[in-house]
């Protein structure tokens, strides 16, 4: 006989609410601005792709520009990527917005009725257009000024064209204005207006100035003539300035910027373009396809090595750069192994271009001159005066730093001061407030590099804290956000899914053939077609379902853990559950006893033990979530691809039963 | 196609009604549709979906007991054949045993597999015995299991 002292405790009961119906939808969990992904997917694989759109568009005002070059934390979310691959939530979010604006479909822009106060968002990148969008849709008045000659800030500098199309950063832009928002371009703060009579004119200020401004590579021989920061390669190129490359490329950095920036120098003319990253290719903050596509495209790959010394001729132009190699060492602070240099084992690579791309830094210019004596980076690139360079770097213009205007009696006219950490002004977590009252924070400014999505989603949360602001809010109260889970969770003896749903492959998103790839604007990414689009959609898991087992009807045949194509469900001896809510104390009370354990990570929703079931026991719960503020701002929403799809819970036409 | 699709005429059959009313689950090559087989068939539903890996193993009981079994219906069908031609008493047995060796249809062969049946079931349950006395079964929930064999 086995004891059941011996037996340990494995598993921790929890309460099955609204809470935990909702972080099972991980890739809507794992989405900053909490995108209704699975909502879109089932409504694509029903060939409701406008409707579809309608629920990518709501929560995310970059949407476009995400169909494009998210990073996708939602794929790396996906529930199916334990069956087989996640889905392709991204080229399918690309597929619908591009279905909306080649049909010409309206756009569906909600407005609210003006409140009366006026906001200033500095910066038109992802964050800024986030927080515009939300304010101005709430029927503030707000005025987005950027210091670039359009809109899109580090997806318009630092993503190349031939990854993202430059119109559709204009249809992003274009969404936001939608919602009142007016752009001020051309308007650089703390050069052309100061933040204190910036804060004068309007009620609130949101500084969402990015980062994209290099950090020094502090190595020997950096201000030769051949050395050009990534950001700034990039911005020029993007901006379409004139940006001669040399024949041989070194790009330092394992990042997208480094990859941008290789991809970038293959088509501008240069005859080889290698990245040397100091860490291993698993290291390396690219993803996988990202990788293999620059690999595709002929750029070559040096890993372990960090560089020693960039090495000029007696004209003062590059001619070489000096490595040495690296070994792995342990984690350092931030989770990732630290790459220690092995002495001796010095190399040297002849190039006449070195494109590093290792770090970025926020403009503290924009805080005025307090925050400029804290600038990390090397100085700021002039983007309205173009500088033809007779050399590779020459146009770089000198530091901007404490160029504050003054007024006509020499004083200064921006004398805020901020509380700084490492070269970032420090905010309230909640609020995103500074601390100077009515002045906010937000994106990349205050994070460092970071996503396209997380700053969205940062912008998003800020012009709740600054609606809540201008409505009167301080201190505690303007911290905790109430929330208001509307829910209504149906449970069904019946559900289908699509016909081969489990079968199917993840669908290839189709690329451009390399031939077709020399051109600058040229786009890589072919995309999905209709076909394609569906059969992806019908792979969808529908997480929004969970089995639920009826205990007091249930009488422990097994026939459903027997039946379960997944091993989902199974029984187990009752000592190796705890818990401490109340229905614990009597089941422990038992001598012996069975538990019923749903391992919901691999259900495939595939409804065999709902019809196995003889006492009917089990059932397939939906949920349908709307989750908001007491004044009636939707935080996130879970049900509209039932509304929208008006076939509950069916998705695709046909069913194989 | 994997997923069964095919086109045209192969096609255009697959989704006719006919087709589909004989064949109500797709080509069982995923474990959900493996699993729809097994429950959706008139035969197979009785047996479990899935088994452990290591219940079907055959050093788990190297199948003595249904060698143990088969050996005992086999004594029982030659036995009942040969009860014929064989009276147990003094004074017949020899004249029947010859008889059997020589006259009687396939008897040599009924004889011997009586007799080497008989010999090997008690090997045989002597082995089973011993194997499921050492995996244990008699206490619950499948002591029944146990007692009985």
């Amino acid at each position: 006989m086995i004891s059941d002292t011996a037996i340990p405790l494995r598993f921790q009961t929890a309460e099955v609410g609204v809470d935990w119906l909702q972080c099972n939808i991980e890739c809507q969990e794992g989405c900053p601005v909490n995108t209704n992904c699975r909502g879109y997917l089932m409504l694509a694989a029903e060939g409701r792709f406008e409707e579809g759109y309608i629920l990518a568009r709501d929560p995310n005002p970059v949407a476009a520009i995400c169909g494009y070059v998210c990073s996708a934390p939602c794929e790396k979310a996906c529930r199916r990527a334990d069956i087989d691959k996640p889905l392709a939530i991204r080229a399918m979010k690309r597929f619908l917005v591009d279905w909306h604006y080649a049909n010409n479909m309206p756009d569906n822009v909600v407005v609210q009725a003006p409140t009366g106060r006026n906001v200033a968002v500095i910066g038109a990148g992802p964050a800024g257009l986030a927080a515009a969008k939300e304010l101005g849709g709430w029927g503030h008045e707000v005025h987005v000024y950027e210091a670039l000659p359009s809109g899109g800030g580090t997806t318009l500098i630092g993503v190349p064209a031939f990854r993202l199309p430059r119109d559709v950063i204009e249809l992003d832009v274009n969404w936001v204005a939608k919602h009142g928002v007016q752009f001020h371009y051309n308007v650089e703060i703390g050069r052309d207006i100061t933040l204190e009579q910036l804060r004068e004119k309007h009620d609130a200020v949101v500084v969402a100035a990015g980062c994209m401004y290099p950090v020094a590579m502090n190595t020997p021989g950096e201000e030769l003539d051949g050395v050009i920061y990534g950001v700034d390669f990039l911005k020029r190129a993007n901006l379409g300035q004139p940006q001669p490359v040399g024949e041989h490329v070194v790009i330092i950095g394992g990042g997208y910027t480094a990859m941008d920036s290789s991809r970038t120098a293959l088509r501008l003319g240069a005859k080889t373009s290698t990245i040397v990253y100091r860490r291993g290719p698993d290291e390396m903050v690219v993803d996988e396809e990202e990788q293999h596509e620059t690999r595709f495209e002929g750029v070559r790959f040096e890993y372990f090595s960090s560089p020693v010394e960039v090495l000029g001729d007696e004209r003062g132009k590059v001619n070489g750069i000096t490595f040495v190699r690296t070994r792995l060492g342990p984690p350092d602070q931030s989770g990732r192994r630290s790459a220690e240099t092995i002495p001796g084992s010095e190399y040297t690579v002849p190039c006449d271009m070195v494109i590093p791309c290792t770090s970025q830094a926020s403009d503290n210019n924009v805080l005025g001159e307090f925050g400029a004596k804290l600038n990390r980076h090397v100085g700021v690139t002039d983007t309205r005066t173009i500088v033809d360079g007779g050399s590779l770097s020459s146009w770089r213009t000198a530091p901007l730093n404490g160029t504050t205007p003054t007024d006509a009696q020499g004083n200064s006219l921006n004398d805020l001061e901020f509380e700084f950490n490492r070269g970032n002004v420090t905010i309230n977590a909640d609020t995103f407030g500074t601390n100077v009252d009515g002045i906010f924070a937000v994106g990349d400014f205050v994070t460092g590099p970071a996503t396209i999505i997380e700053a969205a989603g940062l912008g998003r949360r800020a012009a709740r804290s600054v609606d809540r602001w201008l409505a009167g809010l301080r201190g505690e109260e303007l911290e905790e956000l109430p929330v208001i889970n509307r829910a209504v969770i149906t449970q069904s003896l019946e559900h289908d899914m699509p016909r081969f749903y489990e079968a199917t492959e993840r669908q290839e998103i189709p690329m451009a053939p390399p031939e077709l790839r020399r051109d600058f604007t040229s786009l890589v990414e072919v995309g999905y077609d209709t076909r394609g689009a569906i059969t992806e959609g019908t792979r969808c898991l529908q997480c929004n379902h969970n089995i639920n087992i009826d205990g007091p009807r249930c009488i422990l045949c097994g026939l459903c853990a027997d039946v379960c194509p997944e091993g989902v469900i199974y029984m187990i001896d009752k000592a190796q559950v705890g818990g401490d809510d109340p229905e614990q104390g009597f089941f422990q009370s038992w001598p012996r006893g069975i538990a019923m354990i749903i391992d919901e990570e691999r259900c495939i929703r595939c409804n065999l033990c709902v019809e196995r079931c003889p006492t009917n026991c089990i059932t397939m719960d939906r949920l349908e979530l709307e989750r908001f503020t007491p004044d009636g701002k939707v935080l996130l929403e879970s049900y509209k691809d039932n509304v929208l799809g008006q076939v509950g819970q069916q998705a695709g036409a046909a069913v194989d039963r | 196609m994997s997923n069964g699709e095919g086109g045209g005429i192969g096609r255009f059959i697959k989704e006719s009604a006919l087709w589909r009313s004989l064949f109500r689950q797709p080509y069982p090559n995923t474990s959900r549709t493996r699993a729809l087989a097994v429950m959706n068939n008139v035969f197979l539903h009785l047996h479990p979906v899935r088994v452990k890996r290591h219940a079907v193993r055959y050093t788990y009981t190297f199948c003595l007991g249904g060698i143990s079994f088969f050996l005992f219906l086999s004594l029982t069908v030659t036995g009942v054949y040969l009860m014929f031609f064989y009276v147990p008493s003094v004074s017949r047995a020899y004249q029947d045993i010859q008889a059997i060796e020589a006259s009687v249809a396939f008897g040599t062969l009924v004889r011997n597999m009586h007799r080497w049946a008989a010999h090997l079931m008690v090997l045989t349950v002597f082995l089973h015995m011993i194997r499921v006395f050492y995996h244990g079964p008699t206490s619950r929930p499948v002591s029944s299991t146990g007692w009985s064999g």
